[in-house]
């Protein structure tokens, strides 16, 4: 699974509004954070509430990290690492080691001799030459690869980890790929924590990638379902791809060219190359013992090897000269996505973005619902968010993007208009004081509902953690988000919505017919 | 009001894991019992017939509440399709008959709670979620909306321009295409397989909504969960204070009407897509069946359990053919559907048809081994804890059952009866709620780049859409 979560998760804690309309409430989380020998960092927070533990592993690796020709392979490796270890998932793991390694080799010469070919035919086809074809050779090989595949089945246990997991009540076991993140989750009855241990170490410490060339061909599936067939999606890869200019967040989702020849050695080389305890967090939320809890994770997690931890290149995206337009021809009914370049989250401005988004979108009184979707009646939506950006923000510089849909009859030209009108208002009048009070009113209750769900919590903590450095960054946030003030919030609209900083892609709808 | 008896205790016992002789470190792990008793509920009955179903928990200090009804779709007039959804938007757009809409809103927002409704085929509900310190006014705001609402005529206009757009834009997504084309076939002219269309909303007009309010939305047929930072005394003080004085309405609800039969066939939506969308299927069980457990743990070895379902094994871990399918028994209060669903590359969508149909027919000709229903078995009992992680799944639950008529002990059958489900069982269910040989087939794509033409499965009916 690969997730794009533009949706900013606000926190912040409530004696923020000591002396407003709130009685002080000392909503603290109290975490508990411990270091393994290995310098894996472990987040614990004791919850009673029912008999279980939610775990959240995040890998400060994702898309973004991902090198020219090889993109898609943190997606990929982390569909590869649902497919066991040499203990789950075979019966014999030397002989399947033996065996992939004999598949791997037969599938280099197969694409060898389909490259062959392809010369073949233009030299018999277009310089009329009489040459014999290498069909025989391809289908030989083709031949060998069943047959070694047939030999592996016969010592693959299929899905074996799936079936440990759910048979011992795992909930919600999934993974997400990010653009500087990669996260494995799973959720299960307290008295499995032993497992949990067990199973996650070895999925770290020595995983195998099995079934790898059917798995990548389910790759490649999963953009012709999320990506390819859905007009939204195609224009928000061409919003990026406009929008940055050398950072890697320019790719929204991985090409088949490029993952379909990924091989599985590349994928080893990537996981090797950034699956270091220094950049891994555990989070768990639940019904744990924090003491039992560090020892075991000493005895399991510590022993996860530390590995050569390369050093992480900042690609700076150059500065916009000028607004950028890009159309997208779909069949679909219309859409608009506006992007505006933005700082990342160590900058002071990227507080006061967080309280822009919360004026602009997100319920009935927010700025572009009143006046867009109700007053004007001209939007079916219009939505803010950060792109890329967890709960913490982004490692790097992102980008604010306005996602509408016009209502016929109005067009993405008046819901464009409208939109920088709104804009425009942000930079040119200070926001009363009621309104400031009711985003930050909406952000406290927020937090304290974001304590609610043990997963969003998990995730949550080791987001901030591996983005920040420290997961109590919370607690700094909520101090600065009280300070914003409406002459922050006048100063970074007018520096970041200028016409020169920003991107439009427009949906325009093609019927196949016409 | 008076207090009704604690209700249910389920006592879960999750088997542990029986050692196995094996080199592999995790089977050695040996699990202390999970001894976990499902919490009790208070149950509460206001004079005008409101059930509360009351899970007191004050670990965080927050209220949901969910006030919901029997209604939704079921009750529409076919010529008012949609009615009972735009109800539910309005009923909370719309404002009430002492503060306007707006106001209302700007009240909610600036304290951060949510108050959202929603409404299904078969209920409709409204839905609290507040901090504890504005209870009282998140309540009241609650009560206005339900009891006297305005149905302000701007908003209700603007919800009905939404919902037409929307339905514009259902084309755009060919999840959407195939589930709505597969339901309007599998009950024709029914609530139950019924899509509004924008004559349906242009239809609608603010009488039509008030009197479907006034039918549905009434305290003899609102059942309520509520969970949370409250005392029982607190919540039944609020509740007098807020809805005790709504009155009973006269006469039964609307009948059920009946159900038509199933228009079997091959239907196909042309779009010019690199992918095909499709859906197998036929009426399926309702949620009373007395077969539903059985049939549970049948379907999680066909394809609901997920990766450890045939059909995923097949399609999706063999092939590579796709990254979604599977199938699924969806029970309503008076029918249901089967359904196995995929999504493939045109170039496989027969290839994925084919291995679907004969999974299905490899359920009804041989039995499944004991080692599947073992699987099965123990991932749906050891999971059945997260069934009440959160204080509000709690009493979600159990009001859940009152709405849809079904005992208070039937979660805990359920437990005893997934237990002893047999591999004669799952045969014996398979045959009767399985026939892959009489079906509906709705595909979305682009059929000239299939394998195989889908007229190799009979006549197909060309479905237009705009």
């Amino acid at each position: 699974m690969k997730q794009w979560n533009p949706l900013f998760v606000a926190v912040c804690l409530s004696f923020l509004l000591a002396g407003s309309v709130y009685a002080q409430q000392d909503m603290q989380l109290d975490v508990e954070k411990h270091v393994l020998s290995n310098g894996m960092t472990l987040l614990m927070v004791e919850r009673h509430t029912a008999p279980v533990f939610y775990a959240h592993i995040t890998v400060q690796v994702g898309s973004a990290n991902e090198v020219g020709g090889k993109i898609g392979a943190a997606h990929l490796l982390e569909h590869m690492m649902f497919k066991g270890t040499r203990n789950i998932g075979t019966s014999d793991w030397q002989e399947e080691s033996r065996l992939m390694d004999i598949e791997d080799r037969l599938y280099r010469r197969l694409y060898k001799a389909e490259g062959e070919a392809e010369k073949l035919k233009f030299i018999r086809d277009v310089m009329g030459e009489d040459v014999d074809d290498n069909s025989d050779e391809i289908a030989a090989l083709k031949d060998s690869i069943a047959k070694v595949q047939e030999a592996i089945a016969q010592v693959v246990v299929p899905n074996e980890l799936e079936e440990v997991y759910s048979t011992n009540g795992a909930y919600g076991f999934n993974a997400m790929t990010g653009y500087d993140a990669t996260s494995y989750m799973v959720a299960l009855p307290k008295n499995r924590l032993e497992l949990y241990m067990m199973i996650e170490s070895e999925r770290l410490k020595h995983p195998v990638f099995r079934e790898f060339y059917t798995e990548r061909d389910v790759v490649i599936d999963e953009r012709r379902l999320k990506v390819d067939t859905h007009g939204g999606a195609k224009l928000f890869e061409q919003l990026i791809a406009t929008t940055f200019v050398a950072h890697p967040y320019q790719i929204f989702w991985e090409w088949k060219s490029e993952v379909g020849n990924l091989t599985r050695d590349e994928i080893a080389g990537f996981f090797v190359g950034n699956y270091n305890p220094e950049r891994i967090v555990l989070a768990i939320v639940g019904d744990i013992d924090v003491a039992e809890t560090i020892e075991m994770a000493e005895k399991y997690f510590g022993a996860v090897p530390e590995r050569e931890l390369p050093k992480r290149i900042e690609t700076v995206e150059p500065e916009q000269i000028g607004e950028k337009r890009v159309i997208v021809e779909f069949d679909s009914e219309p859409m608009i996505s506006i992007a505006y370049h933005k700082t990342d989250y160590s900058n002071p401005d990227d507080v006061v973005f967080r309280v822009i988004e919360r004026l602009l979108s997100g319920g009935r009184t927010s700025r572009l619902y009143r006046n867009l979707v109700e007053g004007k009646r001209i939007a079916l939506y219009a939505d803010v968010g950060q792109f890329p950006g967890g709960s913490a923000g982004s490692l790097d510089p992102n980008v604010l993007v306005i996602d509408a849909a016009p209502k016929s009859p109005a067009t993405c030209d008046d819901v464009e208009k409208a939109i920088y009108t709104e804009l425009d208002q942000l930079k040119s009048n200070p926001v009363d004081q009621d309104e400031l009070q009711k985003v930050k009113n909406n952000m406290v209750s927020e937090f304290v509902w974001g304590m609610y769900d043990g997963f969003g919590l998990a995730s949550r903590l080791a987001d901030f953690e591996l983005t920040v450095g420290d997961w109590r960054y919370l607690n700094y946030l909520r101090d600065k988000l009280l300070d914003v003030t409406p002459e922050d919030i006048m100063r970074v609209a007018s520096k970041y919505f200028t016409e020169k900083n920003r991107t439009v892609a427009v949906l325009v709808p093609v019927n196949e017919e016409s | 009001m008076r207090r009704i008896s604690a209700l249910i205790s389920v006592l879960v016992l999750v088997a542990a894991l029986s050692a196995v002789v094996c080199a592999q470190d995790y089977k050695s792990l040996k699990f202390d019992e999970l001894e976990f008793k499902v919490p009790d509920v208070e149950l509460l009955k206001l004079s005008n017939g409101i059930v509360v179903h009351f899970y007191e928990d004050h670990s965080l200090p927050l209220v949901a509440i969910d006030a919901s009804f029997k209604a939704g779709e079921i009750f529409e007039p076919a010529e008012l399709a949609g009615l009972s959804e735009i109800c539910a938007v309005v009923l909370r757009s719309g404002g009430s008959k002492s503060i306007p809409a707006n106001d209302l809103d700007q009240m909610l927002d600036f304290v951060g709670a949510q108050l959202n409704t929603y409404s299904t085929t078969e209920q409709a509900s409204v839905q609290l979620r507040v901090l504890k310190k504005d209870i009282d006014l998140g309540m009241k705001l609650m009560s206005q909306v339900i009891v006297e609402p305005a149905f302000e005529q701007e908003k209700l206009d603007i919800a009905l321009e939404n919902k037409i757009e929307e339905i514009r834009r259902e084309n755009d997504n060919p999840n959407v295409i195939t589930r709505r084309e597969f339901y309007r076939k599998l009950f024709p002219n029914h609530p139950y397989g019924r899509s509004a269309t924008v004559a349906n909303i242009q239809a609608i007009g603010r009488s039509d909504v008030v009197d479907f309010h006034a039918g549905i939305y009434r305290p003899d047929n609102c059942i309520m969960a509520v969970s949370g930072d409250l005392t029982k005394t607190e919540l039944a003080e609020l509740l007098n204070k807020y809805f005790t004085s709504w009155k009973a309405a006269d006469g039964p609800l609307p009948a059920f009407p009946d159900l038509p039969d199933p228009a079997y066939g091959i239907y196909h939506v042309h779009k010019d897509i690199n992918q095909t969308f499709f859906r197998i299927g036929h009426p399926g069980i309702s949620k009373s069946n007395p077969d539903r457990y059985a049939v549970e743990v049948m379907n999680f070895i066909l394809g609901g359990g997920g990766f450890l379902s045939r059909m995923m094994h097949k399609v999706r871990v063999e092939g590579g053919l796709a990254y979604n399918v599977g199938t699924n028994f969806y029970k309503m209060n008076h029918s249901g559907s089967f359904y196995a669903y995929c999504q493939t590359g045109p170039g496989t969508t027969a290839k994925a048809i084919d291995l679907m149909m004969q999974e299905t027919r490899r359920m009804i000709e041989e039995d499944v081994t004991p080692e599947e229903v073992a699987v099965a078995r123990n991932t749906i009992l050891n999971t059945n804890v997260f069934q009440y992680a959160t204080p509000h799944q709690i009493a979600a639950q159990q009001a859940q059952l009152e709405l849809d008529g079904l005992p208070p002990d039937v979660l805990t059958k359920r437990i005893e009866a997934i237990r002893s489900v047999t591999v004669a069982d799952i045969r014996r269910v398979a045959e009767k709620y399985l026939h892959p040989d009489k079906v509906i087939i709705v595909s979305v794509g682009n059929e000239e780049t299939f394998d195989k033409p889908l007229s190799t499965y009979g006549h197909v009916t060309m479905i237009e859409v705009e």
